[in-house]
């Protein structure tokens, strides 16, 4: 093969422009100080315009952080990683899309899940096509890892069946609500999200009535006609998951009709949107959250959110946590593996504990669906934050959410 | 239905009927008079948000902010339309419409791009001017009083459209090309002067309605999409190049969606509402209420 040597030669000869092809040359690479074999990458398809971009941005950034302090400790299996991120617009069609160009183009090692659920539904077949691992952090349909479960999947955040249970745990207690409105959005995560809060309600308060449902399109602009409606209703607490953009616009929307003074309110409260909102956030709002930077309690996240506001001068949201724990866990699987292969790389990340920002979880062998918590609490004003935080954030351990392992058989058709 | 529900529910639709007019009116004068389906309105709408939110953070007062925004955000937003329209519509006039609307359609990722690149992608919120916040009391009932600015300012600019479409010189031709473009051309009337002024005029009515909505919603990287759709319809079923038919189109969508909603057994299908309504005007009317059909 005479054209090998010419063509080391000329990578010898373009030297700068070599450390940054490296890989494409088959050489070794520098980077900081650190040698590394050469460079592989990650996908990352999220919503990076769109009423939820904030989340996928806040995702983006924990990700990136977390390769960054990879690559600096010598990187994966001795490459480096390198982030390949596409805006899908939490749309399906531009998930998959992205999804398959990532793969098959660029050969990324893994993929990264997006914001909305429906995307994640969309990409995680074509993951399973390419033997791809596929972590998610942000989406959570529990059909991902039910009905749509496959072998390279794994999901590091609580998936609505838990987190419907955790809500529903939270309010179903308190004997004062009797009556409840549902608003969530309409598609997977809003549905499915509901639907558990539902069947949960049922089981610990079965004379609680459900006065009323509204499912408003992702990405809604003008809530007015639902807010009337469900003062109209005057339902003693309001169930809801609509979340950035919406929510934003749904508080904006429902302040001047004195609606958070009228009606008790519960809604997915992430910092993202606190952020957002500022003070203008209802005080005294019953939320729940998948990885409030505040009430983390552990040494990795103090440390984590130290090094996150000193690069993205903002404290980090639940997508950046576990953005952040979504990629280490995946990195460490495969320095375990020793290779990238998805199947062996899974065999490491599927059963073994993980030590993450939120404490220690594992995967769980039967549905790929880690063990994490959520956190429930009341919305206060905090002196130390431009935002209200809950007042006391209450753990809810995973394991006491997680799906029960003969549900999730019949679930997947076992 | 109480007496107060059902004039909540007016009030919800002709709020959302407010913006929904100044960005259809826009696009629908484009269209009547450059017979350009432009994709990017959405985006100046979007683009007009995004600096209202940059003025009032910066000034961090948000009654002065707002009221600069309202003169700066348009203009900005209107020479960035003359931009478009020398250096992109001009080359298309008189192609087939696939064509001016790739190009649109491109121009709306440039501009979801140039957002994301110099905004971020955080969704932004500022607070409506104190003499605008909270509502007003109506016997038993409040409605925000920002919403009823937006009625007003909807009105205002309804009025000030008529007077220059009807009562000046510059409307007389911009009528003249929406009904016969090729006699304007024979009759001495510089076209491509007027070309580009009403692309402007458009423009800056996309950019009045981004300001209008910064205070009232998240400004988001994705407002550019749903307002264009809502504004399509509105044209459609109104008639495209008709102010009055974007007057009504706007008051029909925004009181269907209200009307829509408030019954449990319609609301998840408020939405669809308008499209089927679309649907049925493009099958008996092609040209809408007000328009006139395309001469032969």
């Amino acid at each position: 093969m005479n054209w090998l040597p010419t063509l080391s030669k000329k990578c010898l000869a373009l030297l700068p422009a070599l450390l940054l092809v490296a890989s494409a040359c088959g050489g070794t690479t520098t980077s900081g100080g650190t040698t590394f074999k050469g460079t592989k990458k990650v996908g990352l398809s999220t919503s990076l315009t769109g009423s939820v971009a904030s989340y996928g941005q806040a995702g983006l950034n924990g990700i990136q952080m977390a390769i960054d302090e990879v690559n600096a400790k010598g990187g994966v299996n001795g490459y480096k990683i390198e982030l390949d991120q596409a805006d899908d617009a939490a749309k399906a069609a531009l998930g998959t899309e992205n999804a398959r160009r990532l793969i098959v183009e660029d050969k990324v090692v893994a993929l990264f899940g997006a914001v909305s659920s429906g995307v994640c539904l969309a990409e995680s077949p074509i993951t399973k096509q390419y033997s791809i691992p596929f972590i998610t952090f942000t989406c959570n349909d529990f059909n991902l890892t039910t009905t749509k479960f496959q072998p390279f999947i794994a999901s590091v955040v609580p998936n609505t069946y838990m987190e419907g249970r955790a809500i529903a745990n939270y309010l179903g207690a308190q004997s004062k609500y009797k009556t409840y409105y549902i608003i969530a959005p309409d598609y997977s995560f809003g549905h499915t999200e509901a639907d558990a809060f539902k069947a949960r309600l049922k089981e610990i308060n079965p004379s609680a009535q459900i006065v009323g449902e509204d499912y408003p399109k992702l990405g809604a602009t003008d809530y007015t006609s639902y807010i009337n409606k469900i003062i109209a209703t005057k339902p003693d607490i309001v169930y809801s998951n609509i979340y950035s953009g919406d929510l934003v616009t749904f508080v904006k929307q429902a302040t001047p009709f004195d609606f958070f003074n009228k009606v008790s309110f519960s809604t997915l409260t992430s910092t993202d949107d606190l952020q957002t909102l500022g003070n203008d956030f209802p005080l005294k709002l019953l939320g729940y959250a998948r990885a409030p930077f505040y009430a983390i309690d552990t040494p990795e996240n103090k440390d984590f959110i130290v090094r996150f506001k000193a690069r993205f001068l903002r404290d980090p949201s639940e997508w950046a946590i576990m953005g952040y724990d979504a990629y280490n866990l995946w990195a460490n699987a495969a320095n375990k593996a020793g290779v990238f292969d998805g199947d062996k790389v899974m065999a490491k990340i599927v059963g073994q504990p993980f030590k993450g920002l939120r404490g220690t979880f594992t995967i769980r062998a039967i549905d790929h669906q880690a063990n994490v918590p959520e956190w429930v609490g009341v919305t206060a004003a905090n002196p130390a934050y431009p935002f209200p935080t809950f007042a006391t954030a209450t753990l809810v351990p995973g394991d006491t959410l997680m799906m029960p392992e003969d549900q999730v058989k019949k679930l997947q058709g076992g | 239905m109480s007496g107060s529900t059902l004039a909540l529910t007016v009030l919800a639709g002709l709020s959302e009927a407010s913006v929904l007019f100044l960005v259809a009116s826009g696009l629908s004068l484009v269209f009547g008079a450059l017979r350009v389906i432009n994709m990017a309105h959405g985006s100046l709408y979007m683009v007009a948000a995004f600096i209202t939110t940059a003025i009032v953070q910066f000034l961090a007062q948000p009654a002065i902010g707002f009221l600069l925004a309202l003169v700066i955000a348009p203009a900005v937003v209107a020479l960035i339309g003359a931009l478009i329209e020398v250096l992109v519509l001009r080359r298309l006039y008189g192609r087939e419409h696939l064509l001016q609307l790739l190009a649109t359609f491109a121009l709306t990722l440039v501009f979801a791009g140039g957002v994301r690149i110099i905004f971020g992608s955080y969704n932004r919120s500022i607070r409506p001017p104190e003499l605008l916040s909270g509502g007003v009391s109506l016997g038993s009932f409040i409605f925000p009083t920002y919403k009823f600015f937006l009625m007003f300012a909807a009105l205002v600019v309804a009025a000030a459209l008529y007077v220059l479409l009807y009562r000046t010189t510059l409307g007389r031709n911009i009528r003249a090309a929406v009904a016969d473009p090729e006699l304007l051309n024979a009759s001495g009337v510089n076209v491509a002067r007027l070309f580009t002024t009403v692309f402007m005029i458009g423009a800056g009515l996309a950019a009045l309605g981004g300001v209008l909505v910064s205070p009232d919603q998240a400004v988001t990287g994705g407002m550019d999409t749903d307002v264009l759709v809502a504004a399509f319809a509105i044209s459609v079923i109104g008639g495209l190049g008709s102010l009055m038919g974007s007057f009504v189109g706007a008051l029909i969508v925004g009181l269907a969606t209200s009307f829509g909603i408030l019954f449990p057994q319609t609301s998840r299908w408020s939405l669809a509402f308008i499209f089927v309504l679309m649907a049925v005007v493009l099958m008996l009317r092609p040209w809408g209420l007000f328009g006139r059909p395309e001469a032969t």
